[in-house]
């Protein structure tokens, strides 16, 4: 993994999963972040096959992002369809990082596959407990997103890059 | 049921087939066959759970989003308008024609293939044990019948004790034997026996048979994925582990891909007679469905590793958006009422509406008067009184109710009540505002509920108050009637009592009163044109959740005490205290020693401690007023009592006093429950009375 890829997926995520906004506007836009994710991708050495089916995914999020940060709007189905996609991308994107650092650094590869794992799961339990107010769960909830934000932040920052190994093996 | 309820299963279950086919299309090449087939469970789940279902919410729905059940039910409100109701009986009976024909259609063909089927030869031994073989191989079971047949390809035919129908004069590739014989071991023939009861019931939509066609097209891509997963396992299962033989092996993986894809694809368009037929799995298909699970065989193996668990959650999340909120046909969009189009269409959606609750139609009642807005009204209001509003609101908007402002749009004034117009007393006094409104004994079981409403208009400055009684119906939804109208003339007159108890004792009365108190706050918030149940919570901002709640901000219970007194004896100059304790069945059950009539610490109140509390003693020493507070707390509420002193003058000639009220909690009485109390008359410092009831 490139040291240019990782600077981009560590920011990628922090764009994408923390927001501060001043009134509506949101001065850490998600689709600067999703963005980023795709750059990374772009800056590896070599593309994995999953990380080419993973861009057109990638790029409907940027406009999707784009298209909320400017004009104010919701619609059921792209709401459902987004929140889908958000969760396969994310899941398959932080999959393949850890295929890449597996080998050199398996423990940062076994925290990614929690978090990843961990991610999906409460994407689910917030879509199913999200509409009944239980502020316990609720606020379970939102703990549990943000231990997984900060682990997996963690996770990413230690990711040394190998530049070198990855070239040598393409060559 | 009705056309309009087949209408609405069929289009709900179309709605969520396109959602499928949409996620499928997103997601083509990124999941596998496996996901392909199981996403339709999604779809089972939709056709499995009855229309109309409210407990499951979601934050993000489906049917918020296309508000299917909404539509159906304008349509046949328009058809009811309209008067078609025996084309519509005609309509039916073309549709239960065609779910008997097309029964029969099937049973016929089903019964045909058996036929042709029991007629063809059995298959001779070496074919018999070539399956046994490799079924032996692939730890599947045998079919106990095979039979030949001397043109197209190879299927498997029944539920119960399924036969293997294989083409004679050649022999079978093992991967196609392997693939009949999961279709066995998976019941895809029983999915098969259940898509086209889905068609039978769906005959008249074409969606639904495409739909069906694309799930057994996918079974069979599945089977496929299936058959290469087998055959790769038991392959590899031979070998060693080196890494050679590991890039020989993933050589080999390829190569089979290719010649199973190659196989079907000259098994495309074989003529044979178990295709596409009820009962059977069948492993050839057309060159556009091979097309796709060509694809699929081409992905096999290239869906990213460990993706089953997202594939999982993506399910879940799709099959409750198919079933979550399906109330969304609840919701009242009052736009501006342009011309007589918009108005026609804000009354039909009015009448659509139905409420949850009996709150939440007292709400929408409210907010019709607050607003003077009529279309609140008529979502609520009881069917045989609709009519009479239709006409009058029609009457309105072609006579005063609207006006061309100088850009020449036509614009709507409040809605005003014409007396002469309207025989319904639904609106007060033209120009009058509600301006606040309380809720008193809300009681609603299951069909019916009624409250008392005091409610407050406002004209020219001046206030009058009005008593409602509300009766509450369950209709489609909850509805409202006025049963009666009176208006308030004194001030501090209060409300009726949902549950009373009294006890009289050598000349002292003591009556116990209790009612449930509520109110709507937020209807006096906002007077936005917009309303949506917050029962609908998906989609809905918090600021929206608070505007338009479905149910009361506060449901407070209150308890009243009035002491009155028939004696001979005067009162007059004696100073009067009364320390009572009041509390319901369920407290007692609770807590049996508010019963106790010796309670509180085993004492009375001493002379003295009611000479500080009345304020005839001066204590020294002591601040005079925190001595009185100690024991004002000693005998307050907190602890079941509640103290009180005054002049004995104020119960003169018989005259009712009220003596304590408390209210709390976020609950209220269901109006059958028993009322309780303890009370301590206190005359001069002297226990004269224990009353309890």
């Amino acid at each position: 993994m490139t040291a240019k890829s990782l600077r981009y997926i560590k920011w990628g995520f922090v764009l994408m999963f923390f927001n501060i906004n001043i009134g509506r506007f949101d001065l850490l836009p998600n689709f600067a972040g999703v963005l980023l994710l795709i750059m990374a991708l772009r800056s590896q050495w070599e593309e994995t096959e999953t990380e080419k089916r993973l861009e057109p995914l990638l790029t409907a999020l940027v406009i999707d992002y784009f298209l909320h940060w400017i004009f104010a709007f919701d619609n059921g189905v792209e709401n459902l369809m987004i929140t889908i996609i958000s969760i396969y991308t994310i899941y398959v994107y932080l999959g393949e990082v850890m295929v890449r650092v597996e080998d050199r650094q398996p423990e940062i590869a076994g925290t990614l596959q929690k978090v990843r794992i961990g991610y999906a799961l409460l994407q689910v339990l917030n879509y199913v407990c999200g509409a009944y107010n239980m502020a316990a769960i609720v606020m379970i909830i939102a703990i549990g997103f943000l231990v997984l934000l900060v682990v997996m932040l963690f996770a990413l920052f230690g990711i040394a890059p190998n530049e070198e190994a990855e070239g040598a093996s393409n060559e | 049921m009705t056309i309009w309820q087949i209408a609405e299963y069929s289009l709900a279950i179309s709605i969520v087939a396109l959602l499928i086919l949409l996620m499928k299309g997103v997601f083509h090449d990124k999941l596998d066959a496996r996901w392909h087939y199981f996403i339709w469970l999604v779809l089972a789940v939709r056709i499995l759970v009855p229309i109309g279902m409210k407990w499951m919410k979601a934050p993000i729905s489906l049917f918020q989003a296309i508000p299917v059940g909404y539509w159906v039910d304008l349509w046949e409100l328009m058809a009811q308008k309209a008067g078609i109701e025996s084309v519509l009986k005609i309509v039916v009976n073309i549709y239960v024609s065609g779910v008997f024909a097309l029964t029969a259609y099937y049973l016929l063909i089903s019964i045909v293939l058996r036929v042709k089927i029991f007629r063809l030869p059995a298959a001779d031994e070496q074919t018999v044990e070539r399956v046994a073989v490799i079924a032996e191989k692939y730890n599947l079971k045998t079919c106990n019948k095979i039979k030949l047949t001397p043109t197209g390809t190879p299927f498997v035919c029944g539920l119960i004790s399924p036969t293997l129908v294989l083409p004679a004069g050649e022999e079978c590739w093992e991967e196609v034997i392997l693939h009949e014989l999961l279709h066995k071991k998976y019941g895809d023939v029983m999915v098969n026996y259940l898509l086209h009861v889905v068609r039978i019931f769906n005959w008249f939509n074409p969606l639904i048979w495409y739909v069906t066609g694309v799930v057994q097209n996918d079974s069979e891509a599945l089977c496929d994925q299936r058959v290469l997963e087998a055959v790769n396992s038991a392959e590899a299962d031979c070998g060693d582990n080196s890494w050679e033989k590991s890039n020989q092996e993933e050589s080999c993986k390829k190569s089979r891909q290719k010649e199973y894809g190659t196989m079907l694809l000259n098994m495309a368009e074989n003529k044979h007679f178990g295709k596409n037929t009820i009962g059977t799995s069948n492993m050839a298909n057309s060159y556009r469905s091979m097309k796709i699970r060509i694809k699929r065989i081409v992905d096999f193996g290239k869906v990213p590793a460990g993706i089953g668990f997202a594939a999982l959650c993506i399910t879940i999340i799709l099959s409750i958006s198919s079933i979550a909120n399906y109330d969304a046909r609840k919701s009242i969009i009052v736009k501006d009422i342009e011309n007589e189009t918009d108005l026609n269409h804000a009354m039909l959606r009015a009448q659509v509406f139905e409420a949850d609750t009996a709150e939440e139609a007292a709400y929408l009642y409210l907010k019709a008067m607050k607003d003077m807005n009529p279309m609140y009204l008529m979502a609520v209001l009881p069917k045989e009184e609709i009519p009479a509003l239709e006409e009058w609101i029609r009457n309105t908007y072609r006579a005063e109710g609207f006006y061309h402002d100088e850009k020449g749009k036509l614009m709507q004034e409040n809605w005003i009540y014409y007396k002469e117009i309207l025989p319904n007393p639904w609106f007060i006094q033209d120009g009058n505002r509600m301006v606040t409104c309380f809720f008193y004994n809300m009681v609603a079981d299951e069909n019916r509920g009624s409250a008392v409403a005091e409610v407050v208009f406002k004209y020219d400055g001046e206030e009058t108050s009005f008593w409602w009684d509300l009766e509450f119906i369950k209709e489609d939804g909850w509805k409202v009637r006025r049963l009666d109208e009176k208006e308030i003339t004194d001030p501090k007159e209060m409300a009726p009592a949902l549950l009373s108890v009294s006890e009289e004792k050598n000349g002292w009365m003591v009556e116990v009163e209790a009612r449930n108190e509520g109110s709507f706050m937020a209807v006096f918030v906002q007077s936005g044109w917009n309303f949506v149940p917050s029962t609908v919570t998906g989609g809905i901002t918090e600021s929206q959740v608070v505007d338009y709640p479905s149910q009361f901000e506060d449901s407070i219970k209150w308890r009243y005490a009035y002491l009155s007194y028939q004696g001979e004896k005067s009162l007059e100059d004696s100073m009067i205290n009364v320390l009572i304790r009041m509390y319901d069945e369920e407290e007692l059950k609770q807590n049996p020693e508010l019963a106790n009539t010796e309670l509180h610490e085993g004492k009375q109140l001493t002379k003295e401690e009611l000479d500080i509390l009345s304020g005839n003693t001066v204590i020294v020493g002591k601040k005079q007023e925190e001595m009185v507070a100690e024991l004002k707390n000693r005998y307050s509420s907190s602890d079941g009592y509640s103290y009180h002193t005054f002049d004995g003058a104020e119960l003169a000639n018989g005259k009712r006093k009220l003596i304590d009220g408390s209210g709390g909690g976020y609950d209220s009485w269901n109006g059958d429950e028993k009322l309780h109390f303890t009370a301590w008359i206190y005359c001069d410092g002297e226990c004269v009375e224990v009353i309890q009831k």
